[in-house]
């Protein structure tokens, strides 16, 4: 496969059809996003890696694509992307981060163990060029192990799970949809600096809530997390409840506007008459 | 147009010449009998009974003066003994078709036909064909012609059928001189067969109408069905008609508002057990208003559907209000507008009885109650009870054709029946459906009934929430009309003073975007109900315009950076209020 | 929590809007309707101000229930304010629940102006779940600041 895509990239870099190509480049050892601009240097192309999703905007708040595109405004560049990537991608658009359609997108699919260790229901992004699909894992299976749980059976387990909080921040500048340049994870009114382990469950609270409708269920912030905080347990919840609720699915349709960032009921509500 | 001489029964005169020369007479006073003439139709010359005797350089001829253009010296004789013994002559044929019609026989004692030689027969039609010109010339609608020839001539629809092309105006049936055509009514009855809509295609709504003026309705005005007609554009002297006006959607900028648009009365069908439509002699409130005007389809008089009057009459208070099926509210002004009926009724029809069936009586105003004590000695009966049905199931003859009222009479403990000629149902005042939707277009709110709700019941209760806007009448509550002169003069005064003011303070509370903290994620521009919020691509940062803010804060709560913020609503002051308030 | 003392009196933060429920509630004052009086207001222009960081915030310091009323759904005063209330309030109580705060303990509710009796009725309501459940845990917080 990966030769393929290298192959490919190479091709449109050739022939001009885009002015770059940005994936991910694994030089001694190590795999970090990249911005190839020259054919001879898709050597170094990998993708699949347990590499967390590739366009998270901090701390600078800006990543490659957006800094690219303020730079050279209306100039094309392929993008490498799995599922969750493709999901970010739209989400970061809407909330108009980047201009997706200057992107052309070249998606491949994760397979079933990839799948399997980021607890992702959708392991292959709609643009589909290389690879096979595969069935991710269920959510539901997943997040049994809270919904079965009895209101204070859960305010025990997060209280003991947030009281092993740092407040490093991780799971926060991992996440590729978290846009916003002041943070209220920051806000002293409501999670005041200083206190350790933060106040349950305020600082946690916000990082929920805000991503409610554009968490894309890439599992970064847990990966980033050091403490192994099961944060995805809350947020496939949260990602179940708006899909039934607002009939969202954050990454899905590039055109659907968020929920929460619209004064419009979803049409499925409307039709359903609810 | 050049101007001849001519002499008329010997007198000498000016005319415009080849004017008709029956028009050059009656400018003269002279009157020449017509039967086929009518000034809004071309000249027909059919009925010839206008012949006159005309001499041009010594020739004499017979002519026709409807039709006849006049020339330069001309003389005419009007009434000489020729031309009288011509026109018998005339009137002697057409008697022998048409020998009872009245406008014929007028014409015969005028000019000594006594006893005409060929008969008298029996058809009403004198083939003047005023009709089918009519028809054709003016209404536009080409239903009438004349078919068959000779004696068996006669007007009609083509092949005798009911004409779908007919228009119904009765255009036809005015012009005719005998009376032969009518216009059959097939609807019963005088009120319902003239309702409340107009009673003529141009007509004034009604006498106290602001602005006063003549409007047409466009459903029944003949042009607008075939093109033609427009007989009132020849007839209005001001030249003030003008069939092309359409409506004009005018904006007109202002700075405060008055809503007053009023109430609209209950459906009366909802009610089953009334038997409204069921049963023609039972109406509603304001339908028996409209009879009861002077203005009205019966110019005031009180009569029935079969146009006869009535002997007794019931009166139903509270139909509709202080009822937990429809609305427990009382609608404040039945009872005093039903005692003026009841007082209307004795006034108009001498010896017919009134019931008033009533739950309460609710006379709270200035010499309300002085004009229940007065009906009391007037003679009108007073029940109390509600009423429960009203059918018409007679007992006895004498029963035949009235409407039985059924109610307990809670004074005595009975159940009465009562058998009455007509019903009036005085039924509730209702906020106006539309109303919701100006309440969303004005930003004042409705109450759980529909009117619109003041500011505050005492202490602002003109003003809405909104400001500028203010309310007045019986679109903010049932209420007579003394109470609606009341409020509404106070709104208005609250307008002017605003007016005078030059100005609305609005309340300082409109949301402002921090550029620094904002990363251009537009969730704000998505939520906000006004668009007032734009995103500069170039900086990658949304504003709010202030003039179109409305203060509502959706953004606010949008906005996951804090990046908007309210003034007056900032975060620190509502944590500090929690703060407050959970301190006690 | 098992120990729900008896005279436990649970206190509400209500956060009203200016236009309905706010005035809805001083109807059911000027009517002279009686509500229990664990309820404490804050107003807001509209319910669509409300940040749920607001609601978390209020049973943090130790609300044992929050109410957020409203305009009903098409009439709000700023037209669609409070449609975003309607999408905002479940996913808020969903986290709550999940996280393990009960989400009886926040309600919304569309009361116009002229409903007293029913903000009146709410509050009873209100009251008597909240003594059900018992004094919120998260009262006080870890830290006393
Ligand atoms: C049968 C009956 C008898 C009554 N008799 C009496 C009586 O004897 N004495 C007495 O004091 N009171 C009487 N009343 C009460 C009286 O009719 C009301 O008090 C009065 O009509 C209220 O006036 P208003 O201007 O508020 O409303 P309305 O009379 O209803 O006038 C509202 C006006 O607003 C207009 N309007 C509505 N919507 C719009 C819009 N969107 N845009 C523009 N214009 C609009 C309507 O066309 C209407 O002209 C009687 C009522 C009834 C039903
Ligand atoms: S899973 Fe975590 S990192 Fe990934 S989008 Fe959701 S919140 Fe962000
Ligand atoms: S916590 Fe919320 S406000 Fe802060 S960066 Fe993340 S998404 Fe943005
Ligand atoms: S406060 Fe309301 S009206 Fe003002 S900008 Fe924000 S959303 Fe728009
Ligand atoms: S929601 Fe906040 S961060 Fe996003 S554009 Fe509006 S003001 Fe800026
Ligand atoms: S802040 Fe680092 S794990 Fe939560
Ligand atoms: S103004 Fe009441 S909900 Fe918006």
């Amino acid at each position: 496969m990966l030769t393929e895509i290298r192959k490919h990239c190479a091709d449109l870099l050739t022939r001009k059809q885009v002015a770059a190509v940005y994936g991910l480049r694994e030089r001694d050892g190590h795999t970090a996003p990249y911005l190839f601009t020259r054919a001879e240097d898709l050597d170094g192309l990998t993708v699949g890696t347990k590499v967390p999703v590739t366009f998270t905007l901090r701390p600078a708040k800006k990543n490659i694509i957006s800094a690219f595109q303020e730079k050279c405004p209306g100039q094309k560049i392929a993008v490498l992307v799995r599922g969750c990537d493709e999901r970010g991608l739209y989400e970061v658009a809407k909330r108009g981060q980047i201009q997706v359609a200057d992107l052309a997108i070249i998606g491949y699919a994760c397979d079933a163990d990839q799948a399997r260790a980021c607890h992702c229901p959708r392991p292959h992004p709609q643009n589909l060029k290389f690879g096979e699909k595969v069935q991710g894992p269920s959510n539901e299976a997943f997040i049994a192990k809270i919904v079965n749980m009895s209101v204070a059976e859960r305010e025990a387990f997060w209280r003991a799970q947030f009281s092993k909080c740092i407040k490093c921040y991780g799971c926060r500048n991992s996440c590729p949809v978290c846009i916003c340049k002041e943070c209220w994870m920051e806000n002293d009114a409501f999670s005041p600096t200083g206190w350790l382990p933060p106040d349950f469950p305020m600082f946690h609270f916000v990082h929920f809530y805000h991503l409610s409708d554009s968490c894309i269920e890439c599992g970064a912030c847990v990966d980033a997390c050091p403490m192994d905080i099961p944060l995805n347990l809350i947020r496939k919840v949260l990602s179940k409840k708006v899909q039934e609720e607002l009939f969202y699915t954050a990454g899905q349709d590039p055109e659907e506007k968020p929920p929460l960032a619209s004064r419009e009921e979803a049409k499925e509500r409307l039709e359903k008459g609810i | 147009m050049k101007t001849i001489k001519l002499k008329i029964n010997g007198i000498e005169t000016e005319a415009p010449d080849r004017t008709p020369l029956l028009q050059a007479a009656e400018r003269m006073g002279i009157r020449i009998p017509t039967l086929c003439h009518h000034p809004l139709l071309e000249p027909y010359g059919v009925c010839r009974i206008c012949t006159v005797e005309v001499r041009i350089r010594n020739r004499v001829r017979m002519v026709t003066a409807c039709n006849y253009p006049v020339t330069n010296g001309i003389e005419v004789f009007t009434d000489s003994e020729r031309v009288r013994r011509n026109r018998r002559m005339i009137l002697e044929w057409m008697l022998a078709r048409c020998g009872h019609v009245p406008v014929l026989n007028r014409l015969a004692e005028e000019y000594g036909v006594t006893e005409p030689r060929f008969g008298r027969g029996d058809d009403d039609c004198i083939l003047c064909g005023l009709c089918v010109k009519v028809c054709s010339e003016v209404v536009g609608a080409n239903v009438l012609g004349f078919f068959d020839r000779g004696p068996n001539r006669t007007v009609s629809t083509a092949y005798d059928r009911t004409s779908d092309r007919c228009i119904t105006c009765g255009a036809c049936a005015q012009v005719c001189p005998t009376g032969a055509i009518r216009i059959k009514d097939d609807q019963e009855g005088i009120y319902q067969a003239m309702p409340m809509g107009p009673l003529t295609s141009i007509n004034i709504d009604f006498m106290q109408a602001v602005p006063r003026k003549a409007v047409i309705d466009r459903d029944s005005c003949i042009h607008f069905k075939t093109g033609k007609c427009q007989v009132c554009v020849d007839v209005c002297e001001a030249k003030a008609i003008d069939h092309k006006q359409e409506d004009r959607v005018e904006e007109v900028e202002v700075g405060t508002i008055l809503l007053t648009t009023g109430f609209q009365l209950q459906d009366p069908r909802v009610l089953k057990e009334y038997g409204y439509g069921k049963y023609k002699n039972i109406m509603t409130s304001l339908d028996f208003e409209v009879l009861n005007n002077a203005g009205g389809p019966t110019a005031g008089k009180i009569l029935t559907a079969d146009g006869k009057v009535p002997k007794s009459i019931g009166i139903v208070h509270c139909v509709g209000s202080r009822d937990q099926k429809y609305h427990e509210y009382c609608s404040r002004v039945c009872c005093m507008y039903a005692l003026k009926f009841a007082h209307l009724i004795k006034e108009k029809i001498h010896g017919c009885e009134v019931y008033n069936f009533y739950i309460d009586m609710r006379c709270f105003g200035k010499g309300y109650e002085e004009f229940y004590n007065r009906l009391l000695r007037e003679g009108v009966n007073f029940v109390r009870g509600k009423v429960a049905e009203i059918n018409d199931a007679a007992l006895d003859p004498s029963e035949e054709g009235k409407l039985i009222m059924r109610a307990e009479d809670t004074m005595i403990g009975v159940v009465r029946r009562i058998p009455v000629d007509m019903v009036v149902l005085c039924l509730a005042m209702e906020a106006k459906p539309e109303a919701k939707h100006l309440s969303h277009l004005f930003s004042c709110s409705t109450g759980k009934d529909g009117f619109f709700t003041e500011k505050h019941p005492k202490l602002a209760p003109v003003s809405t929430p909104a400001d500028g806007i203010f309310i007045a009448g019986a679109c903010q509550g049932p209420k007579d009309i003394p109470d609606t002169v009341a409020q509404a003069g106070a709104a208005a005064s609250a307008a002017l003073s605003l007016i005078q003011r030059g100005e609305v303070e609005t309340e300082a509370v409109t949301a402002t975007i921090q550029e620094e903290m904002c990363s251009g994620c537009q969730i704000c521009v998505g939520v906000c109900p006004y668009t007032a919020i734009t995103y500069d691509k170039g900086k990658n940062k949304s504003s709010i315009n202030d003039a179109l803010c409305k203060g509502c804060g959706t953004c606010v709560a949008a906005c996951p950076a804090g990046a908007a913020y309210q003034k007056h609503f900032r975060d620190q002051q509502i944590f500090a209020e929690i703060d407050g308030i959970l301190a006690i | 929590m098992s120990s729900t003392p008896d005279n436990f009196e649970p206190r509400i933060v209500a956060f009203l809007c200016n236009w309905c429920s706010y005035t809805g509630a001083d109807l059911a004052g000027i009517s002279r309707m009686n509500y229990p009086a664990n309820v404490r207001a804050i107003r807001l222009m509209c319910s669509g101000s409300v940040k749920p960081f607001f609601i978390m915030s209020a049973l943090h310091k130790g609300a044992d229930g929050v109410l957020i009323g409203g305009c009903h759904i098409g009439d709000c005063h700023y037209q669609t304010g409070n449609h975003l209330t309607k999408k905002r309030i479940p996913i808020t109580r969903e986290l709550l629940g999940a996280l393990g705060i009960d989400p009886r303990r926040v309600r919304l509710e569309w009361i116009s102006a002229a409903e007293g009796q029913e903000f009146a009725e709410v509050i009873h309501e209100f009251v008597k779940e909240l003594k059900a459940l018992g004094p919120n845990p998260l009262a006080g917080g870890d830290h006393a600041h």
